[in-house]
């Protein structure tokens, strides 16, 4: 699963807000802190973070680049982190990537959203 | 209230090299997501979304007439994207004779990413399907989706 996390193909985002209208965005990083926590990359999320402090709940779907597998991930927003350890790592990797599709002034890291999985499901299981 | 689609929202929510997701929740409020084969333009402030069978079996509960419902569109070669939000005005099965054109669709998505370095037969296999669902929705507003300073703007304010 860990390739699916690397932002080759973007993770897709869904938060529903706490009268039941849902938001969707891509995310650029999905970070692997723990057997049970991800980290999330918060760069331009405005009706999603909205959503997140109403209901925390959020579906991701991730995708592996060479099989296209893929996989849900049920997730509950626990904290958010302006620094650390986490938050340094992720910054250097989503530099790396943003400067592969040469947008980095597009791609600064807010923050980190670290969430517990509650849930994971293969959508599909890949192409070879 | 929307009066139209804009002009350059209509190419990426039609595009073919347009990467199309549907979300909903469920009682719960649990956010759902499916992956889309493609979006049609009905009028002009409903469209209808074409769910690989695949990708609706969770779904389809949740997608009852009248249930807010957002659609995000993203160009895969200019990441230029939008998102609408409205409610569902009718959920079926698609008609026999329009599944090809969607696994067309889904075809020519996979050779557009070829550029991109990914596998077309492997995007393919993915994302077609023998069976689609037709999810019909009202559009109430449009949002600017595209990564940047701005990403979130209501445009039909």
């Amino acid at each position: 699963m860990l390739p699916a996390m690397q932002s080759v193909v973007p993770s897709t985002m869904a938060t529903v807000s706490a009268d039941g209208i849902p938001n969707l965005t891509y995310i650029s990083q999905v970070f692997y802190v723990d057997d049970n926590h991800v980290a999330i990359s918060f760069q331009y999320m405005n009706k999603s973070w909205k959503n997140i402090n109403e209901n925390p709940n959020i579906t991701m779907i991730l995708t592996h680049p060479v099989t296209i597998k893929m996989w849900k991930m049920n997730l509950v927003f626990e904290e958010i982190k302006y620094d650390g350890p986490v938050f340094d790592n992720m910054d250097m990797q989503l530099t790396a990537i943003a400067s592969m599709y040469g947008m980095a002034d597009r791609f600064k890291l807010k923050a980190a959203l670290i969430c517990r999985a509650t849930d994971i499901t293969v959508l599909y299981d890949g192409g070879l | 209230m929307l009066n139209s689609l804009p002009k350059n929202v209509v190419t990426v929510l039609t595009n073919y090299y347009s990467a199309v997701w549907l979300s909903c929740c469920n009682a719960d409020k649990q956010p759902m997501i499916a992956r889309l084969s493609s979006i049609s333009i009905i009028d002009s402030d409903t469209i209808r979304c074409y769910i690989p069978a695949k990708f609706a079996t969770e779904l389809l509960p949740a997608l009852i007439k009248h249930a807010p419902v957002s659609v995000m569109a993203a160009c895969t070669e200019t990441f230029d994207s939008y998102q609408v939000k409205g409610f569902i005005e009718s959920v079926d099965k698609i008609q026999p004779e329009l599944i090809e054109g969607q696994q067309n669709i889904i075809e020519l998505f996979g050779k557009v990413l070829v550029r991109q370095g990914f596998s077309a037969e492997n995007l393919y296999k993915a994302y077609a399907d023998n069976d689609f669902a037709a999810v019909v929705i009202k559009v109430k507003d449009v949002f600017e989706q595209t990564p940047k300073t701005g990403t979130g703007t209501k445009i039909n304010a």
